[in-house]
């Protein structure tokens, strides 16, 4: 089911008044039937694969909380990792790796040809696998009592907010509060209504209409001209953070309003002014996974400074495929993996300003430049993203290079603007208030409410005439 | 209480119209390029802009003159060749931008392989039928002075089909054939007209209107509860057979007034009742079908109306625009070169 889709809110308006309404004993049974349900939608066979999943790091969990040898706890991890990582390069990475070795295979009179299996990708499966995978690794480094109830450990895996594209959640913030069944507050159900409705914005105003553009373009490239292919690049940019951070918004809206808490998986990545603040800032769940799960068990910075890098290369290597099965993410991902080793070579060990204050102009204008410096690289990193190949990658710097002029200039730079000040609106009020519902800290409530209608109405309206776009990132 | 829903209304109102702005400098809804006029019916606004996103996407700009492509004015050089396309959405060509459509390719094929200044001028309209683009023709595009006319038809073209509410239409009278504009009396051109100035500039409004057209339907049921609701959408088959096609005295009398007043080609999408080929060619127009063409795309496994960004099926795509574009071209320039020797 997709959030911007009517059948989602008629699933909200049936599933939440039910919630509510029953026993707390039976809340949880409920809230992972619902939540099956909503999986279930796009392909009920892959309920199967989330269940099996469920039972795997469930039973695994159990025996290594139990297990007090190194050597059966290293075991015992060994097993949940193998089998996570086995279902998730089984899925998404087999065809992938498949294709890669064709060309090495023929070298020496092979041919894999039998091995393309057209296998159709679980939607979000990268993002439950972590998810379940964190819950017994923090098992097995003592910083995790499993759960003995198989339901709560069941919803805590497709908790549906969440499921399909995260924030990939920790068990030690969201399992307590499954276990717990929390009593939904008033402040929680305001939040909750107000970040579905900004999110829902997001997503379908901003990231579905920009994208539109983005898809054409990037599609047929060859009949477009330099100017349009270098703004649908920009637009890319900004339809990847408004529907990736509108749908976090949706999920802990969501979450809100049932009384569960979600982590914050975005806060206004493209008013950074370095790429590490940028990765503080973008997908925080997943570079943080990355960082307590790989970066840290690889050494982080404490084996050297070469080490550091090399540590910090193969992170992001991974975070790049973990993307997709194409060279593209991991190009993605290299690129990201040298500006951040450039900028750590640059600051060395000073600490970094959490975020900007204005202290006149000369620091604005200074902060301005850092803010459009890193947005350039991070778009140049966008192209790998997007591209779906590399004859894709290559038609763009030859467009670039050999530069046709287009009679579209002027109205693609306008819409490129008005799509850039209606997402920045947003990110200068979130970043001043620190809030993503910074609409109810309004003294009046009437026109915060009123606000919050108004775009909800509007939303509703173009979501009615046009077929739902999924959200980019359950490819993942 | 009062206080607080006069502040809510405001702010709900004024989010509204900033979001107005935001829907009109965005281009993220299609805008009304449409207009009222009491002699042409619905016609184009002139000089607008536009952005279509359906099966696939265009953007460009309705000219001075009030069709699509180059504003070539009313007056025409000499030693220029004119041509005048006529027809329905396939035509219009919302599909693709200017510079993929047939139009361009028409035009840059004969003037560079003719050395002649060649305008190719788009007067296409959705949901034209033949007596439609013959009205529009006669009303608006012969003022162009074209020296060929290219109607590009489909069999049920030559059926009066479409919705006359709004333009003109054509009947006999005392054997001649004459263009009636009672139209404007029509409750549907009226209401139309009173509410247009509303309707053609606010995004906000035209995406409640076509709201209510999708909810007078019953397509909200589909759109509602998706997979647990299947609409069936009314499709259109009244025109599958080709023997059932009621070729009225009217649309008969349009095809001998063509064949005597202008040079034309008909250039049919798809097949046509024998009866009315034959009738096509003794009135001296020129018959040709695409499917000549666009028959060698599929059988090389290629569907002209497919849409590979959408994975839609709907009007002629890029590459068969590229190869009607082409087969026109050679199409007319043999006809010149036929003109050529015959003098």
């Amino acid at each position: 089911m997709l959030f911007n889709s009517f059948v989602f809110l008629v699933f909200l308006l049936v599933f939440i008044p039910a919630y509510y309404l029953l026993p707390k004993k039976y809340r949880n049974i409920f809230l992972l039937l619902g939540s099956y349900v909503f999986y279930g939608y796009w392909d009920y066979r892959f309920v199967s694969l989330l269940f099996l999943s469920t039972i795997i790091d469930f039973t695994i969990g159990k025996f290594l909380y139990q297990a007090l040898q190194p050597r059966k706890r290293k075991l015992l991890l060994f097993l949940s990792i193998s089998a996570n990582l086995g279902i998730l390069a089984f899925f998404k990475y087999f065809g992938f790796f498949v294709q890669s070795f064709s060309p090495i295979a023929a070298m020496f009179g092979g041919n894999l040809d039998y091995l393309h299996l057209n296998i159709i990708l679980p939607v979000g499966i990268s993002f439950y696998t972590f998810q379940t995978m964190s819950y017994t690794i923090d098992i097995y480094r003592n910083s995790l009592k499993p759960t003995n109830n198989f339901i709560d450990f069941a919803v805590f895996v497709a908790f549906f907010p969440q499921l399909v594209a995260g924030p990939i959640e920790r068990a030690k913030q969201l399992l307590p509060q499954i276990i717990n069944k929390p009593d939904v507050t008033k402040i929680q159900i305001k939040q909750g209504l107000n970040l579905i409705a900004t999110g829902l914005f997001k997503k379908v105003l901003i990231g579905d209409t920009s994208g539109r553009f983005v898809d054409h373009i990037f599609t047929n490239m060859e009949i477009y001209k330099s100017s349009e292919i270098l703004f649908a690049l920009i637009l890319f940019s900004i339809q990847i953070y408004a529907d990736f951070s509108g749908y976090s918004s949706i999920a802990r809206g969501t979450a809100k309003i049932m009384g569960f808490e979600l982590m914050k998986n975005f806060e206004q990545p493209y008013l950074s002014r370095n790429i590490t603040e940028f990765w503080r800032r973008w997908h925080i769940s997943l570079s943080s996974w990355l960082r307590d799960y790989l970066y840290i068990p690889l050494g982080g910075n404490r084996k050297g400074v070469k080490r550091t890098y090399v540590n910090l290369m193969l992170t992001m290597l991974l975070g790049g495929l973990w993307h997709g099965a194409s060279w593209n993410f991991v190009i993605w991902g290299g690129l990201h993996g040298i500006y951040l080793a450039i900028h750590k070579f640059i600051i060395g060990r000073k600490r970094l300003e959490e975020s900007y204050h204005y202290k006149g102009i000369p620091s604005l204008a200074k902060f301005l430049l850092f803010v459009l410096t890193t947005n350039i690289l991070v778009l140049i990193t966008w192209l790998f993203f997007r591209a779906t190949d590399f004859n894709t990658t290559r038609l763009f710097f030859s467009k670039m290079i050999h530069w046709e002029p287009s009679e579209f200039t002027y109205r693609f730079l306008t819409i490129t603007l008005t799509f850039s000040i209606a997402i920045l609106i947003f990110d200068i009020f979130e970043y001043y208030t620190k809030k993503h519902t910074f609409l109810l800290l309004l003294k009046n409530k009437s026109v915060a409410w009123g606000v919050t209608s108004g775009l909800f109405f509007v939303t509703l309206l173009y979501m009615f005439q046009d077929k739902p776009l999924p959200f980019i990132y359950f490819q993942f | 209480m009062f206080g607080k829903i006069f502040y809510f209304l405001l702010s709900v109102f004024l989010t509204i119209f900033i979001l107005e702005f935001f829907l009109q400098y965005s281009e993220s809804t299609s805008p009304s390029l449409s207009e009222l006029d009491p002699v042409l019916g619905t016609t184009l606004k002139k000089n607008k802009a536009y952005t279509y996103f359906n099966e696939g996407f265009s953007m460009g700009y309705t000219n001075k003159f009030g069709y699509y492509g180059p504003g070539y004015s009313e007056e025409r050089t000499n030693n220029s060749l004119r041509i005048a396309l006529m027809g329905d959405s396939y035509v219009e060509g919302h599909q693709l931008f200017d510079r993929n459509h047939f139009r361009s390719i028409l035009e840059r094929e004969i003037s560079k392989k003719t050395n002649k200044k060649v305008q190719v001028l788009n007067f296409g309209m959705s949901g034209f039928d033949l007596n439609d683009s013959y009205c529009y023709y006669m009303n608006f595009a012969n003022k162009f002075k074209p020296n060929l006319v290219v109607y590009v038809l489909e069999s049920s073209d030559f059926e009066r089909y479409s919705n006359k509410d709004r333009r003109p239409t054509c009947y006999i009278d005392n054997d001649s054939l004459k263009i009636s504009y009672d139209f404007r009396k029509s409750k549907s051109y009226n209401f139309a007209k009173q509410t247009s100035f509303i309707r053609g500039r606010s995004q906000v409004i035209r995406l409640i209107y076509n709201d209510f057209i999708l909810i007078k339907k019953g397509a909200w049921k589909s759109i509602v509860f998706d997979k647990f609701y299947l609409w069936n959408g009314s499709h259109n088959n009244h025109y599958s057979n080709i023997q059932e096609l009621k070729y009225d005295l009217v649309t008969k009398a349009i095809v001998k007034e063509i064949g005597k007043e202008q040079n034309a080609i008909f250039l049919l999408r798809d097949s046509i009742h024998q009866s009315i080929k034959n009738d096509i060619i003794s009135n001296n127009i020129q018959y040709l079908n695409v499917n000549d063409t666009l028959n060698t795309e599929i059988k090389n496994g290629k569907n002209p109306h497919y849409w590979n960004v959408t994975g839609q099926l709907g009007h002629w795509n890029i590459d068969a625009n590229s190869l009607i574009g082409e087969y026109l071209a050679n199409k007319i320039i043999h006809n010149l070169n036929k003109a050529k020797e015959n003098k």
